[in-house]
Order: C-alpha cells, then structure tokens, then sequence
C-alpha cells in the first residue's frame, strides 16, 4: 500500500514536471502547433527582445504561426534544426524553424525508410533520378500553382520547362521540380567561381615555382621534374613536417579513384562511371589503354618514383590530407575549391598563393555554368494545404535575388555593404567571416558565421548567376571590388610572366580549354544487376590502381593493369560499359541541342 | 482449487507477456525483411509483385567463376580470423588465472584496468592511433630513423603480409580484459576450502591451478566456446571496416564487412545483401546444431 502510494506520488510528480517543462519549451516543442496557440508565441518573444521587437514591426501583415519544415536534403552534411544567423533571419521572416534531414549525416538508409513510410519532408532536395522515382511513387507533389507566382519563375522558366518536360509522369505545363544551381547566364558560357580560375588545373604554390624559374613545362614529365625541384628545396613546411610534391586520398574513391578522375579532365576525358567521355561526346571504356585514366596512373607513378607522392596515400583519410593541404605540405593541386585551404589575400601580396602552371600539352575539359542545373532538384513533400503554402512563401524567397543575395552572399550590413559605384563590397569582416567562421554580431542571431548558414547546402540559383539588382553574380568573389582587391604580387608576377590577364584567359587563348555544355539530363538509373556488377569492379579498379601508382617497377604497373582488365570480364564488366555508353548517349545528345542553340 | 490453479497461470503468463513480445519484436519481426531478397527492391518505388524475382539474388552470388571466387575469399578471410581467434580462445582463460595469482592488490587491479580499457575504445580512434604510430612519418617511423636504423621509412599500413594474425593481435589487445571478466566471476565463486585443503595436502600453486581452478573454470570455458563457434561468422565489420585499403582488402574483406560494402554502395544493392546475410544466419544456425552435437558426444551434455 505504501509503496503505492509513493508510486503514485512520484508519477504525479513526473507528469507535473514534464508538463511544466513542455509549457517552458515554447515552439520547439511542437511540430503540428498549427492552431498557434498564443502563449507559445508570447513566451518565445518574451525571451528575446529582439525577435519581439521586428515581430512587432512585421504585426501590420498578420502574423503566420509558428511553423517546422522539414528539409530532406540528399547534399546536406547537417542534421537538425537551422542554426544561427539563418535560422534567425527565417524564423523573423516567415515564423519557420527548418529541421533538416541529411542521409550523409545520418547514413543513406534513412531515404529507404522515410519513402517506405510515405514522407520524405515538407521540402526535399535529390538527385535526378531520385526525383523521377518520387514523383513515381507519389512522395512529391504536384506544384504547379505554387511555382508559378515566384518572383524568378520567368527568369528561370526555360530552364524549369526543359527539366519538368523529360520528367515521366509530369504533364506539360505541370510543374513539380525545381533545379538546382540553374544560372540566369546561357548554356555555352563559363563563369569561374573564382575568376580566372579553370575548375581543374595544375596549381602550384608561386612562391616556390617562381624560384626555380617558373620554368616552361611542356607535358607531365616535366611537371614531375619541377614537382622533384620544388620538393628537394623544401623537403620540410615551416613548421618542419615533410611536404611532397603530391598527397593523394582513398576516401572519394567509387567506381575509379577520385584523385585519377578529376585530373583526366587536364587530358580532355571526363570519368562517368565506367567510360570516359570526351569534349566531342566520343566514349571510351575506362580501360582503354590508351585513355586518360590510364596515362594519369602513369603520371602518379612516374611521380612516385621520382619521389615526389606521400608515401601515405592510399592509407591516410581525409582529414590527414586536409592538415596537409592546410600547413603547405603538398606542392600539386588541381581542383579550385582547393585553393581555399591556402591562399588568403595577405599571402597572395607575398607572393606565395597557389596559381595555375601551365602545361602545354594540356587540354582542359571544362564544364560551362550549370544553365539548365546541376542534377538535383527541389520539390514539395507534403500535400498538406497549409504546410504547401509555407513551402511556396520559403521556395519562393530561396529563389529570389534577395534570398539569393543572403544566400550566396551573407547578411547585408555585416558582410557586405553597396559600394560607391553600384554593386556591393565585402566589408573586412564579411570577406573572411566564411573562412575564420568568426563570431555574428548577435542582432543578427550570434553564433559562428558559417554554422549560421543555410545548411541545407544547395541552392535554387547558381552563385555565379547575375543579381538582376545589381548586374553582377551572386558570389561575392566575383563582385567587380572583390576582384580589384584580390590583385596581389601573386597575380601580378604571374600576370608578367605569362602575360595573360588570368589563367583562363590564358588558356583559352592558347586554345587549351575546351568549354562543353553542361547539360541536366535525367540519366537512366542503374538497374539492380547493373548495380550489382558496379559494385563489384568498383574495389577492383580501385584497388588496381593504387597498386599500380606504388608498383616496384614499370614491368609490375603494366601486368597489374592488364590482370585488372582479365578479373574485370568475369564481373561483366562488358555489360556495364554498354550500359554506360547507352546511359551517357543522352547526356550527348543534349549537349548537342545545347550547342545547336 | 482446479480453477485457482489456471488462473495463477494466467497471472504468471501475463507476466511473461512482456517478454514475449520483446523477443517477438526484437528478434522475430526483423526476419520479415527476409523478404527483400526475393524481391528487386529499389526504394522508394514501394514493394509490388511485379519486382518479385524469385531466388536470382541467391543464383547471382554463384553466377559465375569471379563471384564465386569473391565470394570464397570473403568466407575464407571469415573463418581464417575467427578461426584464429577460436584457436586462442583459451587466452582469457589463462589471462584471468594468471592475474588471480598476483598477490599485491594495486599492481593487480592496475594491470586488470589497463588490459580492460582498450574495450571501451572505438575501432576507429584504434585506427588512429594505429595511424599516428605507424604511417611513415608515424612515431615508429620516426624513432626508427632517429636512432638511424632505416633511411627510409618502413611502409606499415601498406603490408598486407600476415594480415590475419596482426588483425587478431589487435583484436586480443582490445579485447583480453574484457573477455577474461567471466573467468575472473567464476574463479572468486570457487569454494576456499579446496584450496585450503589441497595445501594442507603439500599441493604446490601449480598444482593448485592445474587440479582446482582450470577444471573448475572448464565448463565457463566450454559454454563461451559453443557461443562462439555459433557467432563464427559474426566477427563484426567496424575492425576490419577501419583497416581495409587496397592492399589489404583481399585478406581482410569478412562477411560482415562485405555485406556492409554491398548495402552501401551507390546506388546501393540491398537484395542481394540480404540474401548474403540470409546465407550467413543458415550457416550459423548448422555450426550451433553441429557444435552442440560435438559438446554432447565428447562431454554427453548439451548446452541448448
């Protein structure tokens, strides 16, 4: 009886406590509080002066209530609720708190669970061929209406026409996605992110190239042998920790490794899956011996018995290589994005930012701006009435050039402010807050800065795309003032060397870039057996090719290779190079079109 | 009375209840995703029976020499490491025996600490470590060049030579203390008396552990064993998930490990999968039944 009765008490007790903390809670407690009760809001506001006060500002136009989106976004690397400035600015703005749903943060089965379920989220963000497949099994919905009234709907409407017209399922005039990364710019033109930059190029740190004479390099042997020079002057970063002429990593590694793929585009040849597909739209099996794939495993392991590769590659994972990339310990870099780990403006006046150095035998595959989007897309999850119309009123301002501008570019005032010309200029701190992630002045929501940004990781418009506010891109480093300031030693001595205005102009002068259109085609997905087979070469090529990058001798890279090309045939790997060649006759044939136009 | 009786069991079964359903939702509802590997699964499309493909998964996996042979090497790497590890399995045995003996209190306890942390650490901070020390500007590397026994460094994470051994003696680090906590439970609960009385008897400390402690902990020994023969298949990925590269992968890629490999790749193959990982369980189920059939010949006294 006793112990009943302490039972009881103690439960009682619980379920007061608990009611008690869920009334505290405020918004972020419930989802569905769609009756928006009252106290909720009055508590949120109360524990924030600011919120409050813009709240009452915003009072002449009804107040929407509070509302949680949920976001599944197949490129997002964040899970949980908007953080930060963002989070701040979109609950200011429209009430909604965005909570997303990253199957790279919490692993890729959550797709097959959620759509076994029948809701992805209120928004979602998926590759192409994924988007068909919703669309096939009703998890997105028709948003047609809702499309229509955005602010961008004419600027993009081509583009939006093209994509939901090779979707199966969606009638004409129907709209049900929305691409992602489209540009306002045409199919055939290309817009460095950072300008003057190609997408992939040898880049070497100019300080030391410089002071081996910044000497002439016709192919890939003499790019080895100024990697050995750079190498046997500075076997050591500053800090004393050994440098090489080239790090490479595993951990990108899919059907080929990644570290071979992106520098078979120096060579004209893009690696899709199992072929290589030329700038004239020609394919090839990976295989081929005399593709790129292959002349770049020869180049790695030129390199490697020149001494001049990590010995750890192959071994080591992401994070050792970014140290590495951080501190000045690798010398050959080709993608862009990887110029970000190193160059800074006050390195760039000593001269020592990475830049490209040219190789003359080179001839780039370059994509041009992603026009018609970049392979995924947006759509509507959620057919709930009022849910749709929070989705349309957040789509909508992602998509306009001021949720564009906030986006791509940051919050105005602290980032950026209009500069004297026309235009926009970073302030000091908006030009590194990415980079330092540096603390936000809490009126706009405090926190770090980048954490503070959108996390879903995708956007309705390119940031090479124009502002139609202020005729430039959306991205700040291609603003005409960012560009001015960005002039230093590095450039200016590279300028004198080469006597070209940037390396893109420089090799498109030299006729050493081949700009081909990027297309947005739905490519067919793999079948199951198809799948089967990609899965089961993938390690086998991978785990060849690292081999043959150490191998002892010229005599082992070659039997390695060809032992590779025997084991391959009894995996189906014929079958899977057809497979591919069908698939990517699409994407060619679009590209065709695109030129045509 | 009759009547009272039934309802006592009523009540007593109510209590069960409980369990029942746990048991029945934890470990028999998941047999329903058996399904998937008669079926093309291809989320989200949802299941229907048009993608119904009947056994092709199962005759997929032998289609041909390649994949039988891949499939030969990942069960060869499976029983070679569990075997291994079964051959030791007398280790923790020892390891707790041993470890009894030591009089002084602090030194004990110390050295049953240390032997038990390295459980409560993830395979993947192991790795690391494992990194730090042995890539070529590692510690090893370094003090080895420092002390000018090698110019260049040794390659360690790129050897693939006695990889099964070297896999079990990072197991047996990780896991001896942990292993050996039963052993050590069953070595306190052995009466006092024995012992006392053995040395009254002149029985010297060998003694005493060859004829009272080791038969004594032999049923505990004889009991994990059978466990572990029925669990050969499941020697877990995350070890060999972290170690495999490409060097290794031929000698380190377990059935586990593979299964994994397949379920997510891009796009991912879960039908084939489950149908491995259905393979696996009917394997284990025939190495209990036959495990059981050895204990009841040799020791006449089954374990289930």
């Amino acid at each position: 009886m006793n112990i009943k009765k302490r039972l009881l008490s103690t439960l009682a007790m619980a379920f007061i406590a608990s009611a008690l903390l869920s009334s505290c809670g405020g918004g972020g407690a419930s989802t569905n509080s769609t009756n928006a009760p009252t106290q909720t809001t009055e508590v949120q506001t109360a524990g924030n002066d600011i919120s409050s006060e813009s709240a009452s500002n915003d009072a002449s136009t009804a107040e929407p209530s509070p509302m949680t989106i949920e976001v599944y976004s197949q490129p997002a690397n964040f899970q949980g609720e908007q953080p930060g400035w963002t989070g701040k600015m979109l609950k200011d703005k429209f009430n909604v708190t965005l909570s997303i749903i990253a199957p790279q943060a919490a692993g890729g089965d959550i797709f097959a669970a959620r759509s076994a379920a029948g809701f992805l989220g209120d928004i979602v963000i998926l590759d192409n061929a994924d988007i068909q497949s919703c669309i096939k099994s009703g998890l997105i919905y028709d948003f047609t209406k809702e499309m229509e009234t955005f602010q961008s709907f004419d600027e993009y409407k081509k583009q939006l026409d093209y994509y939901n017209s090779s979707l199966e399922g969606v009638s004409p005039g129907e709209y049900y996605a929305w691409p992602t990364e489209m540009t306002n710019t045409s199919p055939t033109s290309f817009s460095p992110t950072l300008p003057g930059v190609p997408g992939v190029a040898p880049t070497v740190p100019w300080d030391y190239f410089r002071e081996i004479g910044a000497p002439q390099l016709k192919n890939l042997t003499d790019l080895i042998a100024a990697l050995k020079q750079m190498q046997d002057n500075h076997p050591t970063n500053e800090a004393g920790d050994p440098s090489y002429g080239i790090t490479l990593w595993p951990d990108w590694d899919g059907t080929s490794i990644e570290n071979v793929n992106q520098l078979t585009k120096w060579y004209g040849q893009e690696v899709n899956g199992s072929i290589l597909l030329d700038t004239e739209g020609n394919m090839t099996e990976l295989t081929d011996d005399s593709g790129a794939y292959k002349k770049i495993l020869q180049f790695y392991f030129d390199a490697n018995n020149a001494g001049v590769v990590d010995p750890d590659s192959g071994t080591q994972n992401w994070d050792s290589v970014n140290s590495k990339f951080n501190s000045k310990r690798a010398f050959l870099i080709w993608n862009d994005w990887q110029q970000g780990f190193w160059n800074t403006s006050a390195r760039g006046e000593g001269g020592e930012n990475y830049i490209m150095a040219p190789v003359d035998d080179m001839s780039i595959y370059q994509p041009s701006d992603s026009f018609y989007g970049s392979g995924r897309a947006f759509a509507c999850g959620t057919d709930d009435t009022e849910k749709k119309e929070r989705v349309r009123i957040l789509l909508d301002w992602m998509s306009s050039p001021d949720g564009l501008e906030t986006i791509h570019g940051g919050i105005y005032g602290f980032n950026y402010v209009n500069a004297p010309d026309g235009g926009y200029d970073q302030t000091v701190e908006g030009e590194s807050a990415l980079m330092n992630n540096s603390p936000v002045p809490d009126e706009y929501g405090g926190g770090l800065y980048a954490d503070g940004m959108l996390q879903v990781n995708q956007w309705m418009a390119s940031a090479v795309a124009i502002n139609p506010k202020t005729g430039e891109s959306y991205d700040p480093r291609r603003w005409t003032t960012t560009v001015e300031k960005g002039k230093s030693t590095t450039s200016r001595e590279w300028v004198e060397r080469y006597g070209e205005e940037n390396p893109v102009a420089y090799l498109e002068k030299a006729g050493q870039l081949r700009v081909v259109p990027f297309v947005n085609v739905n490519l067919v997905p793999d079948t199951s057996d198809i799948s089967v087979i990609r899965t089961s070469c993938g390690p086998l090529v991978c785990d060849a090719s690292w081999k043959m990058i150490f191998a002892r001798d010229q005599a082992e890279f070659d039997s390695i290779w060809e032992t590779l090309k025997t084991d391959l045939e009894g995996f189906g790997w014929k079958e899977l190079v057809q497979f591919d060649k069908d698939k990517y006759k699409a994407l060619v044939d679009e590209r065709t079109k695109a030129l045509a136009q | 009375m009759g009547k009272a009786k039934k309802m006592h069991g009523y009540k007593e079964f109510l209590l069960i209840l409980p369990f029942i359903a746990l048991v029945a939702v934890f470990a028999y509802y998941p047999l329903y995703g058996w399904i998937y590997s008669f079926f093309d699964y291809q989320p989200p499309l949802p299941f229907s029976w048009d993608s119904f493909v009947g056994v092709k998964w199962f005759k997929m996996l032998f289609q041909s020499k390649s994949y039988i042979s891949q499939t030969l090497t990942v069960l060869r790497n499976t029983f070679a490491m569990s075997g291994i590890a079964l051959a030791f399995s007398w280790l923790p045995m020892f390891f707790a025996v041993f470890l009894n003996e030591i009089k002084l209190r602090p030194f004990k306890k110390f050295v049953q600490t240390a032997a038990t942390l390295p459980n409560f650490i993830s395979w993947v901070l192991v790795y690391s470590v494992a990194f730090l020390l042995m890539s070529n500007n590692g510690m090893i590397n370094s003090v080895l060049k420092n002390m000018g026994l090698i110019d260049r460094p040794i390659d360690f994470m790129k050897d693939s030579s006695h990889m099964w051994f070297k896999m079990w003696l990072w197991l047996t680090w990780k896991n001896l203390g942990w292993a050996s906590i039963m052993y050590i439970a069953a070595i306190s609960g052995i009466d006092e008396g024995m012992y006392e009385a053995a040395r009254i008897d002149g029985a010297t400390r060998l003694k005493c552990i060859w004829h009272i402690t080791l038969p004594s902990l032999l049923p505990t020994f004889f009991v994990l064993l059978l466990l572990n023969i029925s669990n050969l298949l499941n020697n877990g990925m995350e070890q060999y998930y972290v170690f495999q590269n490409s060097w290794n992968r031929e000698y380190i890629q377990v059935l586990d490990l593979y299964v994994y490999n397949l379920s997510t790749s891009k796009p991912p193959v879960y039908s084939i999968s489950t149908a491995l990982s259905m393979l696996k369980s009917l394997v284990s189920l025939a190495l209990l039944f036959a495990a059981n059939g050895f204990s009841k010949i040799v020791r006449r006294e089954s374990i289930i």
